[in-house]
Formats: structure tokens, C-alpha cells, sequence
């Protein structure tokens, strides 16, 4: 197991903005976070290519948000939104960031999906809200974050829209590298929250049980935290269930490669059907 | 006619003998049993307390200085003190109206306890329904109502998004709404693409996306309603959670005031509003509440603003309190009296609440009683009315001057009148009782029973010792050092000339302890432990030295012949009159110069003083009386041919009074005898038309006035005054003076009628009428006649010679 003091830890957090409810949530939740790891945050707003099309279609009408009217909608229109929208997000990002925090701000032009995960490869951390406000889609896990989720290089926090400041982390434990990274980072986040750890492992006895505890608290211990612990035997369906329960509503820290989601199925399912806000570390 | 005598020393002075005062010093004394002279004033006041009915308040009149106020209050204590206290006050919001707060009545003492468990119970009320948000029940339950609008409104989009996919179209949102795009290949297909389509295809997708477009009008339309549902079922929710969770802590309060329906009333009340006002009590200031919990706007300060609405304003308080209130009034403003509406300041804007309204005397007064001053309250504008507003319509109605008056009408508080039960003591002078009594038709039905305080009691040998004790009982409270019975008899010796009369004593509580103060001022200058006469003696001097120096200006100037006043040898037409000058509580007798001049005329007497209006109209009156006089006296039977003009000499203000009438009748007599007058002599008194000589006031002021002149140029013997007889009982004259009466140099002489005093001024005697009707020779009365008849028979010769005889 490497020293606290050695790892490598979150330098750069990368956070897409839309200016979107959710969007501010993950702001907020990054901002707080890079100040707790000292890390630096980029935030960047993409363009939609797909938008800058739609626009220049000769039918194109837009059902407008407020009024359920539809009105025309032409290229002159659409970059006028953006640049208002960009000219939100990096405000909201500023005052978020404040003189705590050391952020910069890009805008970028292409497909948002993969401006995204090209732009992610370059930091630590990618912060997003669960939905983003470029496509309507499901009920739960936008196309944009379960792509982030499922294909990110780098470690990626999924935040549902409602504050984070007060709410509980629980962490996935596993006796390796990744448990480890994902216990840092959990850490990291119950301090920056200030909610509370718990965290959640596979001990299937007493002895596993305080052997891993002890490890734990070897780890955290300059942390200062004291989480709770749950144990929970085996795998599979419940277990993640439970493990979400865990959370209590608040953040779920899980290694992208641990055995709690061991295939990309499970991944997919995690994300796409969990209620509480996810982080995914790799 | 007896000849007037100078009177004896004894009655220039009443003296009271310290040897008959049965104690050596007042430390002696007990307490007064009763005041002193008020035996009228505290009977009414008796009454006015006893009688519960409505309109029997009192009206405590007097002179300044009579501690009406101690004797009210004193009796008012001793009534007060066997009477319930009465209720408590308090206003609270009207949750339905809160521009119009509500009065609850609570027993004594209750008040700030209600305050007090309204209090903790706002505080209970925010832990616990805070914590009912915070539980995962209730963020479950209203996540579950949240998400099944969205649910809904997103199935119905899900459902359009998959019938766009279907044909190759994606729902694209855009910062301020949603559209449709025909995609390819996973991507929005760009205009040069879409040109090159074939016009079916084209066409095709133009008339799929206008479907559709159409499809998600009426879905987006649906989304206001399925929000307002939603809202509507999480206020159900809400409620429905405070409801549980402020039911069980109101119910617990209930208990302590089981038996006042007031209070359980207003508990419902609150319990109703706590229902509807959850989000009051989730906001915390300047921290956001807990997630996922009803979100109030946050403005500091604006939690306790929103909970100040389940305040209660203690208006009135009677924790501790035995007995009736009295409360006494100093300031009798009309918000002093009848309460006020304070504001504080808002961003600018003056703001109220049913929380800023200030008790006034009445609300501390009822139940008990309310003293107020006459004039004070007269002074304030508004505040007489405003009591007797509150005294007929029985209610304490809290309500600004300028509302009150209809100057005002801004929207402001109208508190709940509270009933009223309180007895007003009002105290004032005589005049302002008479004066309220004449001009306000109201006043009598206010205020039935007056309390007439006396100034003054009768100087009787009984009356010693309970002056005595009055004596010593101001000195007592006022911290001085005891009075030997030597001061006692010096007090109760000036309590007589401060009565100007040697029968009475002046029961100026006032004047009296001050004069007690001064008097142990100089007691201790002194370095004695008892005060003594002479320091009595000493403070009274003090006082006239302190007051006296236009006193002494005067007689300067009458000593160096600027003002003419002779007090030796004998001049006709001339008399030396007396007045009295007031000047703050100082009066002093001046010597005037009284002349007469006569000659024919048509019965005139002209009071050249009422000639140029220097004279007022009871000087004008004595005038006309004199003249009546000499009309029946001297020419009854023929005309009174007399033209005289009197004056007041080197007097450059004002004269009334008739005190003067006796002296401008000697000074005609003399002018028509021709019979010189005695200067060494002053004289005063005024008279009727029969000749008889009456009292007058200020009589020591002006003999010693007169004294005073005559001792700086020298007393000679002759010198003296003519007072009426009937002013001999108000003699209390200066020592200085009775010394000098005593060795002869100085005398004062009773007159009883006009004839007596021409001859104590004339040395010649006035006479009277023979059997024959005539006037004896050799006597004033003669002459006088004698030269009326000459002027009468003149006057018949001219008038004889006709008109125009005089012009040829």
C-alpha cells in the first residue's frame, strides 16, 4: 500500500459547464474539492457541432422553454445564446471559485462528447452534472454522463442537481490500488463536504473485518476522519444495492475497475439507475 | 363720632407664646392624623373614590402649593392597597387581520409568562419541524411527488424523443427551448447535407418534424399544470408534516392556561397559522436549510422577522404589584396617555407590528387610578380630549394623534381597544376647574366631585399642635434637623402673615417647607442642633432680602425726592395713599401721592387715572362711589356743582382696586374744606356711598411700606396709618413696626368712617348734622358744604344771565 504522502493525487479537476442547474451543482462540488486537494479547475463549455447544424436548417423552429411557442431559430440566434450561456457559466464558475480556488475557463467548438473526454484526458478529475441540458434524454443518466462515466480515461464525478455541502460520502472499498485511490478520494470529498464517510466493504468475517478497518484508519488517519464502516459479504446486484444505500442520498465513491463493478454491465446499470450522486475513480 | 384711637401694640402682632406649645422640639410630635384645613377636600374625596358609578372621577382644585398632589396620593395608597390587582395586557397577532392586533386579558403576572412559553415554543417549533424536513421520510415523500411530475413529463417527452428516433430525428435542446433535427449517422445533418436530399425526403422530414413539433407544444403545455399539481401536493405534505410535529408542543402549552379561554382561542389561532407558515420556521438566517426541505427566501434577518408574528406584547405587566395601580402622569402628552404605535425603519420605509405598540397611563392605570395634571394635560394638544374620549366610550384605544385627528391616513395598526376601568384624579388650580366647568359641557360629566383644597385654617389654640405637627412632619420628610418650639411659634407666627391675617394660618405646604429648609440652612451656618426662632427669623429676612430690591430702588428714590411723597407737615387736596406691588411671590406696600383739585362744575368727580385708561374698572368704581357720597351727603337737595379731578401723582402703570377710595375722598374734602391734611399720615381703605370706611387687602404690606420711608427719614411721633377697622384682625406687622408702635413713634389708627378718619387727618373735626340739618361752623363738613353750595349758587347766576350773556 503506498504512504498517503506519496500518491499521486487530484491536480486538476476539469468541469463542464452549460450554466445548467446541474452543471452548478458539480461546480460547486468540484470548487469545494479543489480547495480541500488544493487543485487546480478548468472549467470548459462546448459548443454543440449538432446545435450550429440544427441552426442552419431552412425548418428549423424551436419550441421556446417559457412559453411553448415555437418560433423561428437561425444561426445568428443560436450564437447569440451560446455566447450569453458561456458568458453564465464563466461567471458562475468565478464567483464560485472565488480567490479559493485557482480556475481557468475555455470554450471549445465540436461534438460535446467527445470535447469532453478529449478535454478530461488533460486532468484528474471530470465534474458533471448527471443531466446536461444538451439533450433531452432519460429520466436518469444523461447519454453525455453515462459516455463519461463508461469511457473517461481519468476519474469522473456525476452529481445529481441538488447540493452536496453537509451530504454523506461512502466509499467502495477493495484491498488494492483502486480501493485505495478511491478511499483517497473519498476522503478527500467527506472532508471537502463535510457529511460524514462511510465506508463499505466486502469482509466476509470479524477478523477480515477489523484487519480492514485498521488498514483504513492507517490510511485516513491524517485525515482526521472517522468513518463508519459497513460490511457487506459478496457481491452482485445486493451488495450494490446496499452499497448505495450507504451513501444516504449523498456521494458514492467507487473504482471504475473494482469488483463491485467488475464488468461494464454493472457499470452501466450503476450509473444509469443510481439515485445518489456517483464518483468513479480510476 | 368716637375719635379714632391709634390701636395698641398687641393687635399690630398676634404673637403666638412658644411657652403654650406643650413640647420642647418637634421630634416630640407624631405624625398629623388628618391634613390640616383639608376636611372638605378629603371628605369629597372619600366620596369620589367610594363611588364606583361612571363620571365620578375627581377634580382636586387649589392653590399651587398646597401638596394637593401628597395628600391625593396618600389617600389614594391607603385606598388602594386592600383592592385586587387587576389583569394583565397583552397584544398578539391577529393571524387573519394583522392590521388589527388582539387584546388579551391574562390574570396579574401571566402576561410574561405567556411571553415566555411563546417563546421557547417558536424555538421548540423550529428544532422539531426542521427536524420532521430532515428526515428521510419526508425527503422521500416529496422526492417521490417531484419525480413522478418529472416522470410524467418526462415519459411524455421520452415518448416523443423515441417516435423522433424512429425516424431518424433527434430532439435537440437549445439554451431557451427544444427542437428537432433529422440525424445520420449519429450526428444532426448539416444544411449542405440536407440540400442535397432528394426533395421527397425533404419534404418528408419537414412534414415529420412539424408533426412532431406540434406533439411537443402540447407536452410542454401540460408542464405548468403538472407543476402547480406538484406544488400543491408538497404543501399538502408540508402541512401535513408540521401539523404532526406542532400539534404535540402547542398541546402542552395548552395545558397551562386551561381556564383562559382567550388564551386557547388564540392557540388555535397560532396552531392554524404554524400549518400555513412552515417555511417561517426552516429558515435559518444566512444558512441555507437543509436539502430537499421547503426553501424560503433568504433575506438576513428574515427567520425572526417571519416568527415575530407569534410574539406577545406585555402591555401591561403587574408581576410583583399589591394592590390598584396609581400611576401619576408627569408628562401627560396624548401618546404618554393613551399609548403609540412606534415604527422602526426599513430600507428606508417606516414599518410597524402589533410588537411596537407602547402601553400608555391609561392600559398601567386600569384597574386603579390615574392622576393627572390639569394644566399639563391641557398643555398637550389632544390629551385632554383623548382622556375624555377613553372615559366615555370606557375603552383604552391606542390609535396616533394623527389619525385620532384625521390628519393622517396612512395605513397603520388598529389594536383592539382594550376595556378600561380606571379612576382619574385630576389636580389644578381653581380657575382651571371654574374655567372647564364654564366652556366644556363635558367636564361635568367626567368629572362630578371636586376635592376643594383650603389655603388657609383657622388660628385657633386647638389648632397649634396639629400645625405643630404638620410642622414637624414636612421637616421630617424632608431630612431636617428638629424645630424648638421658639421656630414652631416663628412658623406658625408667619403661617398668619402668610394668610395676611392674624386669625388664620396659611396651610401653603409649600411655602412652609421651604421656609422649614432655609430655616435649617441657617441652623447649621449657625452649628446649632435644633432650629431656633431665630434662624426662622433669619431665613424669612433672607427671603425678603433676596426678593426686595425693586423695594428698595423705590424708597431710594422716595428718600431722594425723585418719587414726592412728604411725611411731615400739612398740605390740602394732598393724601399719602398706598398700594401694594406683586412681583413674583413678593408683594410690598408703595406710598403714593393722592391729589385732589376742585372747582365748579356739573357733579363731576374725574379720575384722571380712567382718563387716559391707567386706571382699571374697580378704581373707576370707588371713584363713582365717592362722588355718589358727596352728592347725598352735601347737596341733597340742590345740585352738586363740583368738578374734581383726582390723580394717583408720578404713577406710570397701572391702577385698580378700590382700595384707594377712602384716600382720594380726604383729599376732595380737604381740596373743598380747604383744610390742609396731615402728611406724617397715610391712609387706605376703600368706601361706600354711606361714608363707612371697608377692609382692604395687603393691609401689613402697605403699613409697612409707608413705615419703612418714614423710619429712614426719621419717625417722629406723628407719623402712622389709617387703616378700615375691619383690617385690624389681619394685623401680623414687622416687628420693627410693633416695636415702634410701642415706644410711640409710629401708629396705626382703626377707622370706621370717613368723618372719623378727615379728622385723624385734619385735626379738625368733621362734624355733624344739628336738629336743623346744618353742619356745625368750625367744622370740614361745613366748610364742605359751605363751598359746594358756592359753587351751586355761581352755577345758578351763570345759568341765570342765560345763554349768550356770558358773551356780551
Amino acid at each position: 500500500m503506498a504512504a498517503p504522502g506519496t500518491r499521486p493525487g487530484i491536480r486538476r479537476i476539469l468541469v463542464a459547464l452549460d450554466a445548467s442547474p446541474s452543471s452548478l451543482v458539480a461546480l460547486a462540488a468540484a470548487v469545494r474539492l479543489a480547495a480541500e486537494l488544493k487543485a487546480e479547475l478548468a472549467g470548459l463549455f462546448v459548443e454543440d457541432e449538432d446545435l450550429t447544424r440544427f441552426a442552419g436548417l431552412p425548418f428549423t423552429r424551436v419550441i421556446d422553454s417559457l412559453s411553448a411557442q415555437p418560433r423561428a431559430f437561425d444561426a445568428a440566434d443560436l450564437e447569440r445564446e451560446l455566447r450569453a450561456q458561456a458568458g453564465r457559466a464563466r461567471k458562475a464558475l468565478a464567483e464560485a471559485a472565488g480567490t479559493r480556488v485557482a480556475w481557468s475557463f475555455r470554450v471549445v467548438r465540436g461534438r460535446v462528447q467527445s470535447e469532453l473526454l478529449a478535454a478530461a484526458g488533460d486532468a484528474d478529475l471530470l465534474s458533471l452534472g448527471f443531466v446536461g441540458t444538451r439533450l433531452a434524454g432519460g429520466a436518469r443518466a444523461g447519454s453525455l454522463a453515462r459516455s463519461a462515466a463508461l469511457e473517461s480515461p481519468r476519474s469522473v464525478l456525476l452529481l445529481r442537481d441538488r447540493e452536496t455541502a453537509g451530504a454523506p460520502v461512502a466509499v467502495w472499498f477493495d484491498e488494492d490500488a483502486h480501493g485505495e485511490s478511491a478511499l483517497d478520494a473519498a476522503a478527500s470529498l467527506a472532508k471537502a463536504q463535510g457529511g460524514g464517510l462511510t465506508v463499505v466493504t466486502r469482509a466476509g468475517n470479524e477478523d477480515e473485518a477489523r484487519r480492514i478497518e485498521a488498514a483504513v484508519a492507517g490510511r485516513l488517519r491524517e485525515t482526521g476522519l472517522e468513518p463508519r464502516y459497513l460490511h457487506l459479504a459478496g457481491a452482485g446486484e445486493r451488495t450494490l444495492r446496499a452499497a448505495l444505500d450507504a451513501a444516504h442520498g449523498g456521494v458514492l465513491v467507487v473504482g471504475a475497475h473494482s469488483a463491485l463493478v467488475a464488468d461494464e454491465t454493472t457499470l452501466r446499470t450503476l450509473v444509469e439507475t443510481c439515485s445518489c450522486s456517483l464518483l468513479l475513480t480510476r | 363720632m368716637t375719635k379714632a384711637q391709634a390701636l395698641a401694640p398687641d393687635l399690630l402682632y398676634r404673637r403666638c407664646d412658644p411657652e403654650s406649645l406643650p413640647f420642647a422640639t418637634t421630634s416630640e410630635l407624631d405624625e398629623p392624623d388628618e391634613v390640616l384645613g383639608q376636611e372638605r377636600a378629603l371628605e369629597a374625596l372619600r366620596f369620589g373614590i367610594g363611588m364606583a358609578c361612571e363620571g365620578y372621577n375627581l377634580f382636586a382644585l387649589g392653590p399651587p402649593g398646597l401638596g394637593k398632589h401628597g395628600v391625593v396620593r396618600r389617600f389614594i395608597e391607603d385606598e388602594a392597597k386592600d383592592t385586587p390587582v387587576p389583569s394583565d395586557w397583552c397584544y398578539v397577532n391577529d393571524f387573519e387581520e394583522p392590521q388589527r392586533p388582539k387584546a388579551l386579558r391574562l390574570p396579574p403576572g401571566v402576561g410574561c409568562k405567556l411571553r415566555g412559553d411563546m417563546e421557547h415554543l417558536v424555538q421548540d417549533l423550529r428544532a422539531a419541524i426542521a427536524a420532521a424536513f430532515d428526515s428521510d421520510e419526508y425527503r422521500g415523500r416529496r422526492e417521490s411527488i417531484e419525480n413522478e411530475v418529472k416522470h410524467d413529463h418526462e415519459t411524455a417527452l421520452e415518448a416523443i424523443r423515441n417516435r423522433a428516433d424512429e425516424r431518424g430525428i433527434a430532439l435537440v435542446r437549445t439554451p431557451t427551448g427544444l427542437g428537432f433535427a433529422p440525424m445520420r449517422d449519429g450526428e444532426v445533418i448539416g444544411p449542405d447535407v440536407f440540400k442535397t436530399l432528394p426533395e421527397d425526403e425533404r419534404k418528408g422530414i419537414e412534414a415529420a418534424v412539424e408533426a412532431l413539433q406540434e406533439e411537443l407544444q402540447s407536452a410542454m403545455r401540460q408542464l405548468p399544470s403538472l407543476v402547480k399539481e406538484s406544488r400543491r401536493r408538497v404543501r399538502e405534505l408540508d402541512q401535513a408534516v408540521t401539523r404532526a410535529a406542532a400539534g404535540t408542543l402547542i398541546d402542552e402549552l395548552r395545558h397551562g392556561y386551561a381556564e383562559i379561554d382567550g388564551v386557547q382561542a388564540y392557540l388555535d389561532a397560532v396552531q392554524r397559522d404554524v400549518v400555513e407558515n412552515t417555511e417561517a420556521f426552516l429558515a435559518r438566517d444566512g444558512t441555507p436549510v437543509a436539502p430537499g426541505a421547503p426553501q424560503p427566501e433568504q433575506v438576513p434577518g428574515a427567520a425572526s422577522a417571519a416568527l415575530e408574528r407569534y410574539a406577545v406584547n406585555v402591555l401591561v405587566d403587574r408581576r410583583g404589584e399589591t394592590g390598584a395601580p396609581i400611576v401619576y402622569e408627569d408628562h401627560p402628552t396624548y401618546q404618554r396617555l393613551v399609548g403609540e404605535i412606534e415604527h422602526s425603519a426599513q430600507m428606508g420605509a417606516l414599518v410597524t407590528n402589533f410588537t411596537l405598540i407602547k402601553p400608555g397611563a391609561l392600559h398601567r392605570a386600569n384597574g386603579g387610578y390615574l392622576i393627572v395634571d390639569a394644566r399639563k394635560l391641557l398643555q398637550n394638544p389632544g390629551a385632554y380630549d383623548a382622556l375624555k374620549h377613553a372615559l366615555r366610550t370606557r375603552q383604552a384605544r391606542v390609535e396616533s394623534l394623527g389619525r385620532a385627528m384625521s390628519m393622517v391616513s396612512t395605513r397603520s395598526l388598529e389594536p383592539e381597544p382594550i376595556p378600561l376601568d380606571v379612576k382619574v384624579i385630576m389636580i389644578g388650580e381653581r380657575s382651571h376647574y371654574y374655567l372647564l366647568s364654564q366652556h366644556d359641557p363635558e367636564f361635568r360629566e367626567h368629572f362630578k366631585v371636586a376635592a376643594d383644597f383650603d389655603d388657609r385654617v383657622e388660628r385657633t389654640e386647638d389648632n397649634a399642635l396639629p400645625y405643630a405637627r404638620m410642622i414637624a412632619d414636612l421637616a421630617k420628610k424632608a431630612g431636617l434637623k428638629p424645630h424648638d418650639r421658639g421656630a414652631v411659634a416663628r412658623v406658625l407666627e408667619h403661617g398668619a402673615r402668610l394668610a395676611g391675617d392674624a386669625e388664620r394660618l396659611s396651610v401653603q405646604v409649600e411655602s412652609i417647607a421651604d421656609l422649614l429648609r432655609e430655616s435649617d440652612y441657617w441652623r447649621a451656618e449657625a452649628g446649632k442642633d435644633a432650629i431656633g426662632g431665630e434662624h426662622v427669623q433669619a431665613a424669612i429676612d433672607a427671603q425678603i432680602r433676596r426678593a426686595n430690591r425693586v423695594q428698595e430702588r423705590m424708597q431710594e428714590e422716595i428718600e431722594r425726592d425723585t418719587i414726592l411723597i412728604d411725611t411731615d407737615g400739612a398740605e390740602v387736596g394732598q393724601v399719602n395713599g398706598l398700594s401694594v406691588l406683586q412681583l413674583g411671590n413678593y408683594a410690598f406696600g408703595k406710598p403714593t401721592r393722592i391729589t385732589a383739585r376742585v372747582r365748579m362744575g356739573k357733579g363731576e368727580v374725574i379720575d384722571i387715572e380712567r382718563e387716559v385708561e391707567l386706571g382699571g374698572p374697580l378704581h373707576s368704581k370707588g371713584v363713582l362711589i365717592l362722588a355718589g357720597y358727596l352728592g347725598a351727603r352735601f347737596a341733597g337737595d340742590g345740585p352738586l356743582s363740583l368738578a374734581a379731578s383726582l390723580v394717583f401723582e408720578q404713577s406710570y402703570g397701572g391702577v385698580d382696586g378700590d382700595s384707594a377710595s377712602s384716600t382720594e375722598l380726604y383729599a376732595i374734602l380737604s381740596a373743598l374744606a380747604g383744610t390742609p391734611i396731615r402728611q406724617s399720615l397715610a391712609v387706605t381703605g376703600s368706601v361706600n356711598q354711606r361714608g363707612e370706611v371697608q377692609a382692604i387687602g395687603g393691609v401689613n404690606e402697605k403699613i409697612e411700606g409707608f413705615f419703612d420711608i418714614c423710619k429712614s427719614r426719621g419717625l417722629n411721633g406723628e407719623q402712622g396709618v389709617l387703616i378700615p377697622i375691619a383690617n385690624v384682625k389681619n394685623l401680623m406687622l414687622r416687628a420693627d413696626v410693633v416695636d415702634a408702635a410701642r415706644d410711640g413713634r409710629f401708629q396705626v389708627y382703626p377707622i370706621t368712617t370717613i368723618d372719623q378718619g378727615i379728622e385723624r387727618l385734619t385735626g379738625v373735626p368733621a362734624g355733624e348734622r344739628d336738629a336743623e340739618g346744618r353742619f356745625p361752623e368750625g367744622t370740614i363738613n361745613h366748610a364742605v358744604e359751605a363751598r359746594l353750595r358756592g359753587f351751586a349758587e355761581t352755577l345758578h347766576a351763570f345759568a341765570a344771565r342765560g345763554p349768550g350773556a356770558g358773551e356780551a
